[in-house]
């Protein structure tokens, strides 16, 4: 009886002390496609604000086209905050849920960085 | 002869008995605060969640509010980590109210807590926050928001007063609620009070010198001018950190001016693809973030989570970034209006190359120092008395840029955070060299007042 009391207790510390192989590919795939959309808006943002400057700095005289572009970048700008608060949403739910530690958090980030270099974001879900 | 002299032992014996129970009686007084730390949970025995929820919070509020530029979300930060603090500051063992720390901050009278009574710490944390941001974004706080802030408070309330006797959660939160009221008070009074309504501060004038700000773009007039003479939460914060004057200005090639604005031109024209990627991640970009004050926080906010730090930890990390935020840009808005500098764009363009363009945009405001390297300056500081033993080495990485499209970046080391931060102004084109060191000695100088000019707890956790 106590050795089956003892190998049960082995095989309950072996299933404690198991841990779930973090599935990088997967948690990558899945971020990296709301990641691409993010960084598509972040580049128009700031080409944006550049082409914004530029006709500032050249001509005083475009109040129209100034005006439509504040109006587009309002618009960009309402889509980043939106599209911001669900990455922020993801992200918290891959970093406490599916990760643990800083090793394996920047395991994750690090490889998502690769990930979309090699890939690029002209997936058709990118805006 | 014995008689008079029994007598006048008695009373002197009397008289002794009186001083003895009269010392024991003020004693047993003094000690009431005590006592009712010690009938209550201490404020390290709850988690913070719900301070990272608010958080997170204000970083979205700055964002969507019409007016919270860089000065504007930073004070709107210090007062909401002061009613944080007060709010469970008597929960926390050896820890001392600011009351009497704080420049003008004891006009005020904050909330006694009652002797002898148990009061839930975190509830009064709750209330507080959740009425001190409302107050801090007030006549712009959009409906949206403010329905997420009740939101978040009335789920906290809930769950934090489950369990607990009713009359502790009713004192509680109208205690936070109180603290509220008198941080409020003594926010009115500093000089940016409803700020956001009137950012710009018009009317100011910038003299024509050849070495003097001109607008840059669209927005032509200089944000905020007359920030640096709001109230310091430290005194010392601006009176012993306004930095030196800047080289003399010159158009000579061979000056010492005219040397700092080829290191700009040279660097922009040579940035390299990573230098570019480190410009827009802490420039904290157009349209999107919560300013670099609010970038700074949820730095903050995520180490306290990763550490799991408790809601007194949490609560006075806040407090100590909040003060050190606000005189932060006190100091540097003081600064750059007692210097009204040119932005190098302005000098490049009109004596080395008119077709120069910055990386990313000129802000509307002078050169002398860098708001970025003041704010980054004191936060680094700030965070190196919070999470290491002083050297600043901490290996942590920035998620928080993530969501507006950036790949996170690793520091092993706040002072290296920092000084990238810093010279992510000069890689972008936008501030001279001398900009950012000394904004980071102004920045740094603060973070180091507050951490040692003030009396705060010890903390395992």
């Amino acid at each position: 009886m106590n050795k089956y009391k003892f190998i049960y207790l082995l095989i309950i510390i072996h299933l404690a002390s198991c841990k779930e192989q973090v599935d990088y590919d997967k948690l990558i795939t899945e971020f990296a496609e709301i990641q691409c959309r993010a960084i598509v808006l972040k580049d128009k943002r700031f080409q944006m604000a550049d082409h914004l400057r530029s006709i500032e700095i050249d001509s005083i005289d475009k109040k129209k086209e100034i005006d439509s572009l504040k109006i587009a970048i309002s618009e960009i700008k309402n889509t980043s905050l939106v599209l911001a608060d669900s990455i922020k949403v993801k992200l918290d739910d891959i970093l406490t849920n599916k990760l643990s530690g800083h090793d394996e958090q920047k395991e994750f980030t690090d490889r998502l960085a690769v990930y979309i270099k090699a890939n690029g974001c002209s997936s058709p879900q990118a805006e | 002869m014995k008689s008079l002299q029994k007598t006048g032992y008695i009373v002197k014996c009397k008289a002794s008995l009186f001083f003895v129970f009269g010392t024991l009686l003020l004693f047993i007084a003094s000690c009431t605060t005590d006592s009712v730390v010690q009938n209550s949970k201490f404020t390290d025995e709850y988690n913070a969640d719900f301070l990272l929820t608010y958080y997170n919070h204000i970083c979205k509020t700055a964002k969507t509010t019409q007016g919270f530029f860089p000065p504007q979300t930073a004070r709107a930060y210090g007062y909401i980590g002061i009613a944080g603090y007060e709010a469970v500051v008597h929960g926390i063992e050896g820890a001392t109210s600011l009351q009497n720390q704080l420049n003008g901050f004891d006009s005020y009278q904050l909330p006694e807590v009652i002797s002898g009574q148990k009061y839930n710490w975190a509830i009064a944390s709750n209330a507080a926050t959740a009425r001190i941001m409302k107050y801090m974004f007030d006549k712009n706080l959009t409906a949206a928001n403010r329905i997420k802030i009740d939101s978040i408070e009335t789920a906290t309330h809930v769950a934090l007063s489950e369990n607990e006797d009713a009359a502790i959660v009713t004192r509680s939160q109208e205690y936070g609620y109180q603290v509220a009221e008198v941080v409020y008070a003594y926010s009115k009074t500093d000089g940016g009070h409803e700020s956001y309504l009137d950012p710009f501060q018009q009317p100011f004038s910038i003299p024509n010198d050849p070495y003097c700000w001109v607008p840059t773009g669209a927005v032509t007039n200089p944000l905020s001018p007359k920030w640096g003479k709001n109230r310091p939460f430290l005194i010392s914060n601006i009176a012993k950190t306004q930095p030196a004057g800047h080289m003399p200005f010159s158009i000579d090639p061979s000056s010492e001016f005219y040397k700092e604005a080829m290191v700009v031109y040279n660097t922009v024209k040579n940035n390299t693809a990573e230098q570019i990627e480190i410009a827009k991640y802490w420039a904290d970009d157009p349209f999107a973030t919560c300013t670099p004050a609010g970038h700074t926080f949820n730095i903050l906010a995520q180490i306290l989570k990763e550490e799991r730090a408790t809601l007194a930890k949490s609560s006075m990390a806040f407090a100590k970034m909040c003060l050190a935020e606000n005189d932060a840009f006190i100091s540097c808005w003081k600064g750059k209006y007692d210097y009204v500098l040119l932005r190098p764009v302005t000098y490049i363009k009109r004596h080395i190359d008119p077709s120069f363009n910055t990386v990313i945009g000129t802000p509307p405001f002078p050169a002398y120092t860098s708001g970025h390297s003041c704010e980054i300056g004191a936060g680094s500081r700030i965070l190196t008395s919070l999470f290491t033993d002083g050297s600043g080495d901490y290996s942590f990485t920035d998620y928080s840029q993530l969501q507006y499209g950036f790949f996170a970046r690793s520091y092993s080391n706040f002072d290296e955070m920092a000084e990238e931060c810093a010279s992510s102004r000069l890689y972008g084109g936008i501030h001279y060299p001398i900009d950012n060191s000394k904004g980071l000695q102004v920045g740094r100088a603060i973070g180091d007042n507050i951490n040692k000019e003030l009396e705060w707890p010890r903390f395992v956790n």
